[in-house]
């Protein structure tokens, strides 16, 4: 018997066509997690297999194929020959391990059978009926409860005999970087690594810019970002981040422009560079962590002026959520911790006492007027450099 | 460099490369063991032990890794458990975080905590802490400097006015920013427990001291080869031992010289920082040489500690242990409004630095507060 983990694929059955090309992207996903390990893939009828990982990684194999978008599910299995001396066996000591497992020896247990093996001696019926009779043999404190089973025990008959218990749900989505490449704003804060993960989920490859106020802020608020970084990486892979020197920028609007204006006039640089960025890196759209109302940036007539100033489309998945569903959310993708050190960044170093909530776009143009937007965007651009996030 | 960050560490004593050599070549023993070598190593550190405990004229004392090891073993297990029975408890609300969260861990245990607020004059009042004790008053915790602001509790009275309340209520004072910086005599005092930590004085990380008296009541609480009175097993750490008790003597010996530099340095600092535009000072009048808390008005801390950063300046803007939570609980509890309170920096000294330091500090101070207030909050 070897122990291996089948990986099943969810939405991209429904791509018609194109399914070679998600089924590619997945498949190169899963071999480069797979080959960190160890492990070798194979494919058959809509599902994957990883073999041959040594058992001293086999969890942390497990948890990394786990983050992989476009995964329906993973089971831990294991496989041996289609004789029935051999399925019996296993299927007895895949039970015994979950009876350990769970700590107990009286659980109620259902076995569900498929064959796609058709010249196979038994239909799945009879072969469900066999199994339980050797388990029920094997192990007498159990019973059978076909309606609501503490235990499946799923037995599947293909090229070989595979036998598991557990069908752990996987992240979903669709393969990453199926959906092209996109530009994220990434602040530093709660909101934006958890935009970047559900567009990255939606099968989008991810690039970053970040905005600092040197010398204000510090290299342990870079490092916060780049370690933000490292999180999203563990689920897309390395990822480029711009870091982009914001501090004359945010001088010049503060010494030529109204001090109200200070935030919003500062969100309208952040876009317009990263739209530059972006459109250099080929990416095809922005992505913010911009939640309605949250902030006074993030008005209706706020995100209405800073999106009249780029032509990109500009994705804001977190919209319409609540902090506290952001919250969950970063957590779930053990980037909250990260976020909340409490660093000075580019946005609380300056900051108006009265900032305007609800801009309007001809004041906001009037107010660049006052400054040479592209020669500062040119300077700004010139001391920024770049990282490798998760390398 | 220009380093006033003192009271987050020190740097070493100087000639630590010849006490190490020495270590290496003939200290290294486990001291319990019983040839003659390993003889001498703890005569050694027993030694180190009287250096030690005669700063502060101390009773007793163990050897821990740090002070909040000895703050928690204190808060934990020194005083008079009953069964399950629920105890009162009294500290002050601007305690060092290894004091204040180990209270609030105790709440969760279910006892009641009590804590006193210091208020604008910065120091816990007598007649504050006296009432709020009560028959079932287990511990009282009232530190003798605070680390962020400098101000000194006279722990010798708080003590003496705590036992005529209650004589079973048990004192501990976190003595982590006092001990060696302000003068303390423990059996002078009703002091039950005083805690010291090596780094700050110029010893080592990883070595603390818990000073206590025979007749307080503490719990062993690590068990195994009975090291350290029985209360606290594991082979000592020799070697961080004999840099604590060199810091120490190297300090006692010039006791007196120091004390006039340290106070040199900061009326220094304090008379030019306050000439600065906006400036507002947190320190209270008691407060130690080495710590100074200062705000200027408009210009975040954060952001005036990384202008000086770029001067090789290094000060911080609370204590380092709380830099991972932003929380103004130490401002609040002497009364310092917010708008302030995240402008605080902290300066601290030691002996090593200069009066050409302290110039350099404040030109540059000045120099940053004029640059960054035209872009701060008009």
């Amino acid at each position: 018997m070897e122990k291996i983990i089948l990986i099943r694929y969810g939405e991209i059955h429904l791509k018609g066509k194109n399914r070679p090309y998600f089924e590619k992207s997945l498949l190169r996903a899963i071999k480069a997690s797979a080959s960190r390990f160890g492990g070798e893939v194979s494919t058959e009828q809509g599902r994957y297999y990883v073999k041959g990982i040594p058992e001293t990684s086999y969890s942390a194999a497990l948890e990394s194929l786990s983050k992989i978008f476009g995964i329906h599910s993973i089971s831990p299995a294991y496989e041996t020959d289609k004789d029935l001396e051999s399925i019996y066996g296993l299927a007895g000591d895949v039970f015994e391990k979950k009876l350990e497992e769970m700590n107990r020896n009286d659980v109620s247990f259902k076995v569900i059978s498929k064959r796609s093996d058709k010249k196979f001696c038994m239909n799945s019926m009879e072969l469900s009926v066999e199994v339980g009779g050797v388990i029920l043999d094997r192990f007498p404190s159990v019973h059978v409860d076909v309606h609501e089973p503490e235990v499946n025990l799923y037995v599947e008959i293909r090229d070989h005999a595979i036998v598991y218990t557990d069908i752990i749900p996987g992240s979903g989505g669709m393969p990453y970087g199926t959906s092209g490449k996109a530009m994220l704003l990434l602040s530093g804060g709660i909101d934006s690594p958890v935009a970047g993960y559900m567009m990255a989920k939606r099968g989008v490859a991810l690039e970053a810019i970040h905005y600092h106020s040197f010398p204000y802020t510090s290299d342990r608020a870079k490092e916060k970002v780049i370690r933000l970084g490292e999180l999203l990486a563990e689920y897309v892979g390395p990822i480029k981040i711009h870091m982009i020197h914001f501090t004359d920028i945010q001088m010049a609007i503060y010494d030529k422009c109204p001090e109200e204006q200070l935030t919003i006039l500062m969100r309208v640089f952040m876009m317009k560079i990263a739209e530059r960025v972006a459109k250099e890196n080929k990416c095809k759209a922005l992505i913010t962590g911009e939640s309605l109302g949250q902030v006074a940036s993030q008005t209706l007539d706020a995100l209405n002026v800073t999106n009249s100033v780029v032509d990109l489309p500009v994705f804001r998945p977190l919209i319409g959520f609540d902090k506290l569903e952001i919250i969950d959310i970063a957590e779930k993708i053990n980037t909250f911790e990260t976020s909340i050190l409490p660093y000075e960044d580019c946005c609380t170093v300056f900051v108006p006492k009265h900032p305007v909530t609800h801009p309007r776009l001809d004041k906001i143009l009037k107010s660049l007027n006052l400054l040479d937007v592209d020669a500062l965007i040119e300077d700004a651009l010139s001391k920024s450099d770049y990282v490798i996030a998760g390398e | 460099m220009i380093y006033l960050d003192n009271a987050a560490t020190t740097k070493p004593v100087k000639d630590i490369s010849r006490l190490y050599a020495d270590y290496s070549e003939s200290g290294w023993f486990n001291p319990s063991a019983l040839y003659s070598p390993a003889l001498s190593v703890e005569k050694e550190m027993e030694s180190s032990r009287s250096v030690i405990k005669s700063v502060i004229n101390a009773p007793d004392m163990i050897f821990t890794s740090c002070g909040t090891e000895s703050a928690n073993t204190v808060i934990f297990n020194g005083w008079r458990r009953k069964g399950k029975e629920k105890f009162h408890f009294i500290t002050s609300s601007y305690e060092h975080p290894c004091v204040y969260e180990a209270f609030r861990h105790l709440e969760e245990l279910g006892h009641d905590v009590t804590y006193v607020v210091p208020g604008k004059k910065g120091y816990i009042d007598e007649e504050d802490l006296v009432k709020e004790i009560r028959p079932d008053t287990a511990l009282v915790a009232i530190m003798h400097v605070n680390n962020e602001t400098g101000a000194i509790n006279d722990i010798t009275s708080l003590s003496r006015a705590v036992k005529k309340a209650n004589p079973d209520t048990l004192f501990f004072s976190d003595g982590v920013q006092g001990f060696l910086h302000v003068p303390f005599d423990m059996k002078n005092s009703m002091v039950d427990y005083y805690s010291a930590s090596a780094h700050k004085i110029h010893g080592l990380k990883g070595t603390g001291a818990l000073f206590f008296r025979h007749d307080s009541p503490l719990r062993e609480y690590i068990y195994g080869g009975g090291q350290e009175r029985n209360l606290r097993s594991g082979t000592e750490n020799t070697f961080g031992i004999f840099v604590f008790r060199k810091a120490v003597s190297d300090h006692l010996s010039r006791n007196e010289e120091i004390s006039r530099h340290l106070s040199e340095l900061k009326e220094k600092c304090v008379s030019s920082l306050m000439k600065i535009k906006g400036a507002y000072l947190i320190s209270p009048e008691r407060s130690s040489d080495h710590i100074i808390n200062i705000a200027f008005e408009g210009v975040r801390g954060e952001v005036l500690l990384h202008l000086l950063e770029q001067n090789s300046i290094y000060v911080s803007t609370g204590s380092a242990c709380s830099s991972k939570k932003r929380t103004y609980r130490i401002h609040d509890s002497v009364g310092v409004p917010h708008n302030i309170a995240e402008c605080v920096i902290r300066i601290s000294f030691s002996d090593e630095n200069t009066l050409e330091e302290i110039d350099e500090l404040c030109k540059v101070t000045e120099m940053a507060v004029e640059r960054f207030s035209r872009y701060s909050r008009r």
